[in-house]
């Protein structure tokens, strides 16, 4: 599944798809799941191509097995060792809403050395039904983004043109901001280029979605209370070390104490022991900015709580910064409880 | 009739009793049911900032004062409550702060306590909100009666009820 390759140094994150508080309502949204569903199929516009891999027959052969971010299914465009220029597109196009975005999940590894890149990949969008293609790569607004110039030096047919380019390091996901093209109908497809010596891992997409964003409310579930976290306790994702000054740290929520994986906020007890200086706490959505809001003040040696209902991230994690006068070297324990969330 | 009549007055006195309930524990109508909205957490006031609408200057002892909420960090104008962190800061006395929905009876029910000694003191609280010209929450400021003390306020917004 959406494991990182070995040894892989931090990736792009994946963005959230909407701001906190809002929810995706999809225009187009395919997992790849159905091989027959029509959705997509492939071009080669010179030398290989390099997306027909799958056990089925044209146009199912895209469809490929075993390296999905959701499912089984994904797309999977070889980087052969061979001249090529080929593309897996959009069978017909979809009207693209006010506020819209794109986003898609993809892992890539195209040959490249530290100082050149041979082979890459881009997005490209048609508004006139797949006759003329514009490179998209100006829309990603989050998530990773092009890496460099494609070389054309060599015999790539996208020589010269900006790319996703070298190496993901596992699966990640691109934002697209679809605003400049509000009102038309939009197709995409994903293009590979390679040059005529040397293979990769290639490109990997799934779980294709344009979308818009628009305020979900939730519901309040009761719990009963429970302890989430508490840095006293030995070492570990929900437990010590406490918390240093001016850093900020991460805690698993969803999956704990009986709140979802789903639960879009929570409602907890917030607690501060052991404070060596003073100072304040941030709680907010793990993976989001770090706002300018606080959840608890503190003075030092003072055990104080305050309640608070905070968004969980996507990963169903909470972030906490530890604010306190520049230079300290002050820590705080820190412990929360949950009585419900809401989702 | 004597009987109707005896009905009449049985009514009028439980009506009274009622009413003189009321005028006790200070009018609160119920409303809803409301769903749940979470936004990024976010800061909507802060009297330490430049002196306007949401900002300075720092709350007077035993003044109340209004400030626009709706419209600003992610929550709508419709939004009917608001899950606030309230944060006093810097109190030259001690007291507690009322908050209530603009426009409508202060109570007396408070939402936070400090003493002069607390640098800065927070607490969690979801309130209603009001409209009272282009504002949407009021702060009554408690202190000793007499008092000339003044504390800074700061509200902070995880989310709203609508």
């Amino acid at each position: 599944m959406s494991s990182p390759w070995p040894c892989a140094p931090a990736q792009a994150a994946a963005p959230p798809l909407c701001p906190v508080g809002q929810a995706p309502q999809n225009a187009f949204f395919d997992t790849l799941e159905n091989p027959a569903s029509g959705n997509w199929t492939s071009a080669t516009l010179s030398g290989v191509n390099h997306w027909d891999l799958g056990a089925g027959t044209p146009p199912a052969d895209i469809y490929w097995s075993g390296f999905a971010t959701s499912g089984v299914y994904s797309f999977w465009g070889y980087n052969y060792d061979f001249v090529g220029d080929s593309a897996v597109a959009m069978t017909a196009s979809v009207a693209v809403p006010a506020g819209a975005r794109l986003q898609f999940s993809h892992a890539y590894g195209f040959e490249n050395d530290p100082a050149t890149f041979y082979d890459g990949g881009v997005l490209e969008y048609s508004t006139d039904g797949g006759s003329a293609w514009t490179d998209a790569g100006s829309l990603i607004s989050a998530g990773a983004g092009y890496g460099g110039v494609i070389s054309a030096t060599y015999t790539n047919p996208l020589g010269g043109r900006n790319a996703f380019v070298g190496e993901s390091w596992g699966y990640t996901a691109s934002q697209l901001n679809l605003a400049s093209l509000a009102g038309q109908n939009v197709r995409f497809r994903f293009r590979i280029g390679t040059d005529d010596a040397f293979d990769d891992y290639g490109w990997f997409v799934d779980d294709v979605r344009l979308y818009t964003c628009a305020a979900a409310s939730s519901k309040f579930y009761t719990l009963g209370p429970c302890r989430v976290g508490d840095t006293r306790n030995p070492t570990g994702p929900s437990g010590g070390p406490a918390l240093g000054a001016n850093t900020t740290r991460t805690f698993p929520v969803g999956g704990l104490c009986g709140v979802p994986y789903t639960a879009k906020a929570v409602a907890i007890n917030v607690t501060v022991v052991n404070e060596s200086d003073y100072g304040n706490l941030r709680l907010y959505a793990a993976g989001g900015a770090l706002p300018g809001a606080s959840t608890i003040n503190f003075t030092a040696s003072k055990v104080r709580a305050n309640n608070a209902v905070i968004p969980l991230g996507t990963g169903g994690e909470i972030g906490v910064r530890c604010d306190m006068p520049p230079g300290s070297t002050g820590q705080t324990d820190f412990l929360f409880d949950v009585t419900g969330y809401f989702e | 009739m004597a009987s109707g009549a005896s009905r009449n007055f049985v009514g009028v006195g439980l009506l009274a009793l009622a009413v003189a309930a009321v005028g006790l524990v200070s009018p609160a109508e119920a409303a809803g049911p409301y769903s749940f909205y979470s936004v990024s957490p976010c800061r909507v006031v802060d009297t330490r900032w430049a002196a306007g609408p949401t900002g300075g200057p720092a709350l007077n002892a035993n003044a109340s004062r209004s400030f626009p909420i709706l419209g600003a960090c992610g929550i709508p104008a419709t939004a009917k409550a608001v899950v606030f962190n309230t944060t006093i800061a810097s109190p030259t006395d001690y007291g507690d702060l009322r908050l209530y929905p603009a426009g409508t009876t202060m109570p007396l029910a408070s939402v936070i306590n400090w003493v002069t000694s607390d640098s800065a003191l927070a607490n969690g609280a979801i309130v209603p909100v009001g409209l009272s010209g282009a504002n949407h929450l009021s702060v009554m400021c408690d202190m000793p009666a007499g008092s000339t003390g003044k504390v800074h306020l700061i509200l902070d917004v995880t989310g709203y009820f609508e």
